[in-house]
C-alpha cells in the first residue's frame, strides 16, 4: 500500500469506485478532506492516510448506512483485517462494551490505496459526543460511529472535482473543537503513533490547529461568520452555550505543554508534515484562533 | 549622555575612554571612533574601560555596530575592552600582549582630566528638538522661534538652547543668536549618528510572525485599517507612498506603526496575537512600532488610518536602508508639486 498519495487522485478513486447512485448520500470528512481542500499547500502535495473517513446522509438513517456498506460488498468491496462481524450487538462475556463492535472498514474491489470508514450522521437530538449505531450485515454485528458535532459539516459543505462533497475546514475545526471540552475525557487514541501514547484530544485539536494554520488570517477571520449561523441552526436551543465553550479544550491544550507536544506530534506527522511545526508555532496559531474566531463566537453566544 | 575620550600623543592610533556607564557609553564611543575614522580614513582602535558590562555583551554589542555602520568603517575600526569579568581584543593577534598592555594602561590613562567634554552625543531630548527642525526643513515651513520648537517638542527652552548649540557648531544651523532657526540643510550628519543609535533614541518594538507563516505585512496593514486603534499612525514604506506618489518599491517589506506614548500590546495582540517581539538583531521583522511623545502628521479621516509625519516616516525608510527612495521623497515633499 501507498503510504503518501495525492488527496486528489484519492478523491477521483473514490469518486470513480463508490457506486453513482451513493455519491449524492456520502461527505468526506477528517484528514482527507483537509488535505484535499489545502493540497496546494502539502509538502510533496501528498498525505499519508489511507483512511477515508465517509459520513453517510442523511441523519440518523442507520438503515441507509447498512444498505450502503452491504451494497459495496456485494460490489466487491473489501473488509480491512480489523472489520469483522460480532455475533451479537453487546457483548456477552464481560469485554468493555466499547470495543466490542468493529467499525465497517471497506476496501474497493481492486486496490488497497484506501478504505472508507463508514460513519453515521447524527441525529439533532443526540446527546452523547460520540455514540456507536449496532448496525447489522450478513455476517454479524458493526458499530457506526456517530458524533454529535460532525452534523456541523453539512453546513458550507464543498464539492471536490470529482463531485464527491467534502466537509470545510472551518466546520471540521468547529466541530473538533466542541468535541474535546476537555483533554482527557475521551483517553488515548487505540494505536500508539511512533511509539508514543496520544491523547484523542491533542489529537482531534492539534488537527484543529493545523487546520487554522493552513487557513490564512483572513479565512480566519471569517470561521466566525460560519461557525455562529451553524450552530444556531443545528443547536438552537443551546447554540449561546456552545458558542461560549467551543474554546475550553483548546485553552487546555494550549496550558498543557505535553498534550502541545503531542499535538506537535499528530499534524508533524500528519497535515503539517515538513513544515518544520513545533510548540511554540502551534501556541501561536492557537492564539490566533482564540482571538479571530473563538473570543468574538463567546461574545456572540453572549448576546 | 556624555561619554569623555582621551587621546595621548604616544598613542595616536588609540582612543582611550573610561565609562562609569554602561551599554550607551560604549555606544556613543564607538559611533565616536567611527565618525573620526571616516573623516581621517586612518585606522584607530578603541580602547576601553568599562567595568559595568561584560566582556559577552561588549562582543554583542560589536557585532552589532559593525552591521550598522558603512561598510568601509570595519575594516579600520578594532576594539580593545576592560571591564571587572575580563578582558576581549577584536583583533586576537598577540591577544596575552595587549591584555597586558590593556591592564597597565587603561585603569589610568582612559581617566580623563577634570576638563570640557570632548564630545557629545545625541540625548533624546535633542533628537525631539531635531526632529522638529527637521520636519519644518522637509516641508518648508520656514524658520520656527525658538518657543515655538519647544512648543512643538516638549522639551524647555534650555534643552533647545542646548541642541540649537550643538547644532551650531555642526553646522547645520546658521550662527545666529535670538532669530528664528532653520536647518542650514539637510542635517546629513546628525542623522548619521540618530541611525547609529536608532535603537535606544527611537526604542522600536520588532515583532515577528510566531506562527511560522509567511511574514504578512499587508495583510497587518489589512485588519488595522478594518479597525483602526487610537494613538496609532503608519510610516515606513506605507506612509511614504502617501507622501510621494513617485515612490519607486513594490510591495511592502514590513509594516512600520508609531504609536503614541508607551508601546501597548493589546491593539498588537487583536491584530494578530502571533506577533512575538524579538531583538532588533534579528532580521526582516514583519511588523516595527515606534513609541512617539506626540503623532503628528496627516490627520486621519473617518475609517482611514493617520499617516505618520515625514520624518518618523524617512526614519523608517533609512532604517530599511532604502536610502534612494528617501532622498526622493525629501526632494519631492521640498519642490513645488507637494501639497502645503
Amino acid at each position: 500500500m501507498s503510504e503518501n498519495i495525492d488527496p486528489k487522485i484519492l478523491f477521483d478513486l473514490i469518486a470513480h469506485h463508490l457506486p453513482t447512485e451513493l455519491h449524492r448520500h456520502v461527505l468526506i470528512a477528517g484528514s482527507l478532506a483537509a488535505a484535499y481542500h489545502h493540497r496546494d499547500r502539502l509538502i510533496g502535495g501528498v498525505i499519508n492516510t489511507k483512511d477515508a473517513d465517509v459520513v453517510i446522509q442523511p441523519a440518523g438513517a442507520v438503515a441507509e448506512c447498512e444498505r450502503v456498506a452491504k451494497l459495496l460488498l456485494t460490489r466487491g468491496w473489501r473488509r480491512t483485517n480489523v472489520c469483522f462481524g460480532r455475533a451479537t450487538p453487546k457483548p456477552t462475556d464481560g469485554s468493555p462494551t466499547d470495543d466490542w463492535l468493529r467499525a465497517i472498514r471497506l476496501l474497493p474491489k481492486d486496490s488497497d490505496a484506501y478504505f472508507l470508514e463508514l460513519l453515521s450522521f447524527p441525529a439533532t437530538d443526540q446527546r452523547e459526543i460520540k455514540r456507536w449505531e449496532p448496525c447489522q450485515l450478513d455476517d454479524g454485528w458493526y458499530g457506526l460511529p456517530c458524533f454529535r458535532y460532525m452534523g456541523l459539516t453539512a453546513t458550507d459543505r464543498r464539492v471536490s472535482e470529482s463531485g464527491i462533497s467534502h466537509a470545510s475546514p472551518a466546520m471540521m475545526a468547529l466541530a473538533n473543537l466542541l468535541s474535546h471540552p476537555t483533554l482527557r475525557a475521551a483517553g488515548t487514541i487505540g494505536k500508539p503513533e511512533g511509539g508514543r501514547t496520544i491523547l484523542r484530544a491533542a489529537k482531534d485539536l492539534g488537527r484543529v490547529l493545523a487546520l487554522a494554520w493552513l487557513a490564512s488570517t483572513d479565512e480566519l477571520r471569517e470561521w466566525v461568520n460560519l461557525w455562529e449561523p451553524a450552530l444556531r441552526e443545528r443547536f438552537s436551543s443551546e447554540h449561546r452555550a456552545l458558542a461560549r465553550r467551543a474554546g475550553e479544550g483548546l485553552r487546555e491544550l494550549l496550558a498543557d505543554p505535553d498534550a502541545l507536544d503531542q499535538a506537535r506530534h499528530s499534524v508533524d506527522t500528519g497535515l503539517l508534515r515538513g513544515h518544520g511545526m513545533d510548540a511554540a508555532k502551534l501556541r501561536a496559531v492557537g492564539e490566533q484562533l482564540l482571538v479571530f474566531a473563538l473570543e468574538p463566537l463567546a461574545s456572540r453566544g453572549k448576546n | 549622555m556624555r561619554i569623555e575620550s582621551v587621546h595621548h600623543t604616544a598613542y595616536p592610533d588609540r582612543m582611550f575612554v573610561f565609562s562609569s556607564q554602561g551599554a550607551r557609553d560604549l555606544h556613543a564611543a564607538l559611533l565616536q571612533l567611527a565618525l573620526t575614522v571616516d573623516e581621517t580614513k586612518k585606522r584607530k582602535s578603541l580602547w576601553i574601560y568599562i567595568p559595568k558590562m561584560t566582556i559577552g555583551r561588549i562582543q554583542f554589542e560589536w557585532r552589532r555596530f559593525l552591521r550598522v555602520v558603512d561598510q568601509k568603517i570595519p575594516a579600520l575600526i578594532s576594539l580593545v575592552a576592560l571591564t571587572n569579568d575580563g578582558f576581549w581584543a577584536s583583533s586576537s593577534g598577540g591577544a596575552g600582549d595587549l591584555e597586558k598592555e590593556a591592564r597597565r594602561l587603561l585603569p589610568t590613562m582612559a581617566r580623563p582630566a577634570s576638563s570640557a567634554p570632548q564630545w557629545t552625543t545625541i540625548s533624546p531630548k535633542f533628537f525631539e528638538v531635531w526632529k522638529v527642525l527637521l520636519g519644518a526643513w522637509i516641508m518648508r515651513e520656514g524658520p520656527l522661534t525658538a518657543l515655538e520648537v519647544s512648543r512643538r517638542s516638549a522639551a524647555s527652552i534650555p534643552t533647545v538652547a542646548v541642541a540649537l548649540r550643538h547644532l551650531r557648531r555642526r553646522g547645520e544651523i546658521a550662527e545666529t543668536r535670538n532669530q528664528p532657526i532653520e536647518l542650514l540643510g539637510f542635517p546629513r550628519a546628525t542623522l548619521r549618528e540618530v541611525l547609529a543609535l536608532s535603537d535606544s533614541l527611537r526604542r522600536p518594538a520588532h515583532y515577528y510572525d510566531a506562527s511560522g507563516r509567511p511574514p504578512d505585512p499587508a495583510g497587518l496593514l489589512r485588519h488595522l485599517r478594518a479597525a483602526p486603534p487610537r494613538g496609532l499612525a503608519i510610516g515606513g514604506v506605507v506612509a511614504a507612498r502617501h507622501y510621494d506618489p513617485d515612490f519607486d518599491l513594490n510591495g511592502l517589506p514590513r509594516l512600520d506603526v508609531v504609536v503614541e506614548g508607551k508601546v501597548p500590546s493589546d491593539w498588537v495582540r487583536n491584530v494578530d496575537p502571533a506577533m512575538r517581539v524579538v531583538p532588533p538583531t534579528v532580521p526582516s521583522p514583519v511588523l516595527v512600532v515606534h513609541p512617539v511623545k506626540s503623532l503628528r502628521g496627516i490627520e486621519p479621516t473617518k475609517g482611514t488610518l493617520r499617516m505618520a509625519d515625514p520624518v518618523e516616516t524617512l526614519l523608517d525608510l533609512y532604517e530599511l536602508r532604502l536610502t534612494d527612495q528617501a532622498e526622493h521623497m525629501i526632494a519631492h515633499l521640498r519642490s513645488d508639486k507637494a501639497p502645503r
